[in-house]
């Protein structure tokens, strides 16, 4: 392994040593822009704490990404060699190396193509079928923005390329899956980061899990029928993934799922698509990735402080004086089937016909924060390996959460607000 | 209204996939979707990534999710806690915009002949796909070769057989050999 450069203070992890290429990557525009893109979207206007960046939560998960690795590749060394082939002491430390790179590179990275306001708009923004790791794997391997140029040209005698680091972040073809996994899957280090960095900046307690015993109990499932190696868990670290899993629960039902911050989330995605339509003439991010990266939090929200009209009470007013749409209906976190159908297919167009002219938004949150469900984390007992669902009452339990809002755009008229809240439930009933 | 027109639209085709499996998993909705969407054209907006058991989209799984809220599927774990059994749960039928309505008979056609497959050799088609389309200028070598990385206990013979499969349904068009 090359020799750190320097080394970061994390409010989160501590101390964090960069590798020169690591270094220089990060004092690119493209990577400084992330100071300026807020980890969670206006969230501080509910938890005032949360200003934190996409920057420190990819310093993070680069931290995490090489801890894990490194952790995995020394615990299972026999298996691994024989799997990916690598047939000498020399060859496995050589590619150890190489893997542990590869990952921590992944995962500072992997949020490098966010739009503003992180996860704003993701839905409706980005141009189709393309997501923000989508523009990540461009922003690395384009010969104009420099990155591709510091991994190539620093770490190519180390088998390091800028094309498998894209692989990792866009989900492509990468031979070592369980690194992918690591970087993108349902106990990825992603989440690992996130969940303590947001609980700290939040100023809550949810997030937090035994993330040391987690490093020492993740394992590699080996008996797969198509042989590749999957991530695993020892038997011991059962009661840390179920931690992890309730930290996940409650930070979204608590944080994230918050009724002001997803009303933020509908104002920005809205102004943003005005900003663009203004900007560039267009409703879409630019696929032009010196416009995409001109974009981040400032930006907008100056544009917003110009345009703020209180008598008209648009948008930008909305954003600088954080005046949030209200949800006239919400339902329970696990709602009864029929009502749940109801609200989401018929609720807005009924309130529409019923009050022409109001502004409606329909919301819906499925998260399972068991995610497991389609890619079952298989537990090592023994001789034998079973899936975790199996072993967990707590996941067994553990509901999915289902939340349907419809929120009205009312300009703060409180008697129309009730009327309209009071429909609903009529609706409804 | 927001994209409650494309959730609607996914929807739809979920439900028919359900309807026509009658009782299936997680796993095989995934990889019909994919060749559904991949192969077929159909405008779901999926973004599919490589996981490990092939071509995975996260919207779906929060998909699978809304249907059971609303109640058009029931999803329950199965006893050895691998898997999950997903059955249709409603008689009343999604409406179909006729955008999408213009791919239904292909989709049947495509669910038929995948729904008899398993979730293992699903995956290893879905594959096989996602790898030739990925890889756009590599020869067909090059494709069996990486899905042999990925998955090393397949065969060499298994993967061209799945590959051969492909193109005689029409899913993927075969590439040229190694010059």
């Amino acid at each position: 392994m090359p020799s750190p450069a320097g080394t970061f203070r994390d409010p989160v992890h501590g101390y964090i040593d960069v590798y020169p290429h690591e270094r220089d990557i990060i004092d690119t525009s493209a990577f400084q822009r992330l100071r300026w893109i807020h980890q969670l979207g206006l969230t501080s206007y509910v938890y005032h704490g949360a200003e934190h960046s996409r920057f420190g939560h990819s310093l993070g998960v680069m931290h995490l990404a090489g801890r894990f690795t490194e952790r995995l590749l020394e615990k299972h060394k026999n298996l691994v060699m024989d799997r990916l082939s690598w047939h000498s002491e020399e060859e496995f430390e050589q590619n150890k190396a190489r893997l542990i790179l590869e990952a921590r590179l992944s995962g500072l990275l992997h949020d490098i193509g966010h739009g503003p306001f992180s996860h704003v708009g993701e839905d409706t923004l980005f141009p189709t079928g393309k997501r923000h790791e989508d523009y990540s794997a461009e922003i690395i391997t384009s010969p104009q923005l420099g990155i591709a140029e510091i991994i190539d040209g620093q770490l190519q005698d180390r088998g390091v390329t800028t094309e498998s680091v894209a692989n990792v972040i866009r989900g492509g073809v990468y031979r070592a899956g369980f690194v992918q996994e690591l970087i993108s899957g349902p106990l990825d280090v992603d989440k690992m980061d996130y969940l303590l960095r947001d609980s700290l900046y939040c100023g809550v307690e949810y997030g937090k899990y035994d993330i040391g015993r987690l490093i020492d109990t993740l394992a590699l499932y080996d008996e797969d029928p198509s042989g590749s190696l999957k991530l695993g868990l020892d038997n011991g670290g059962i009661q840390a993934v179920e931690g992890f899993i309730l930290a996940r629960y409650f930070m979204f039902t608590q944080v994230y799922l918050h009724d002001v911050r997803r009303s933020f989330d509908f104002i920005l995605t809205d102004f943003i698509r005005e900003f663009l339509s203004n900007r560039f003439k267009i409703n879409r991010y630019p696929e032009d990735l010196k416009q995409y990266l001109s974009l981040n939090d400032n930006v907008v929200m100056a544009e917003a402080q110009t345009l703020s009209d209180e008598q008209s009470k648009n948008l930008a007013w909305r954003l600088v004086s954080r005046q949030h749409f209200k949800a006239v209906y919400e339902s329970e976190s696990h709602p009864d089937r029929l009502v749940a159908n109801k609200a989401l297919f018929q609720l807005p167009n009924a309130i529409m016909k019923e009050y022409p002219g109001i502004a409606v938004w329909s919301d819906r949150a499925s998260v399972n924060p068991a995610t497991f469900t389609a890619e079952p984390l298989p537990v090592r007992q023994g001789d034998s390996w079973k899936s975790l669902d199996s072993l967990s009452r707590v996941l067994q339990n553990l509901p999915e959460v289902n939340l349907i809002r419809v929120y009205a755009d009312v300009r703060g008229d409180a008697s129309l607000e009730a009327q309209v809240g009071s429909f609903c439930n009529n609706f409804l009933s | 209204m927001r994209d409650t027109d494309l959730l609607l639209k996914r929807l739809a085709v979920i439900q028919l996939i359900v309807n026509e499996l009658a009782d299936t998993g997680k796993i095989k909705i995934q990889k019909i979707l994919y060749f559904i969407q991949e192969a077929l054209g159909a405008p779901l907006e999926y973004r599919f990534r490589m996981h490990h058991y092939g071509p995975f989209s996260e919207d779906i799984e929060s998909d699978i999710s809304v249907m059971r809220a609303v109640g058009y599927i029931d999803v329950e774990a199965d006893a050895n806690g691998y898997g999950y059994h997903i059955t249709p749960a409603s008689e009343e039928q999604l409406p179909w915009d006729s955008e999408l309505a213009k791919y239904r008979g292909e989709m049947v056609d495509a669910i038929d002949g995948l729904k008899v497959l398993d979730a293992s050799d699903l995956e290893l088609f879905a594959t096989v796909h996602f790898v030739q389309h990925l890889l756009e200028k590599a020869s067909k070598e090059d494709v069996l070769d990486s899905v042999s990385q990925l998955k090393p206990k397949f065969t060499k013979q298994t993967i061209q057989s799945a590959y051969d499969q492909l193109v005689k349904n029409k899913l993927i068009v075969e590439a040229p050999a190694s010059p």
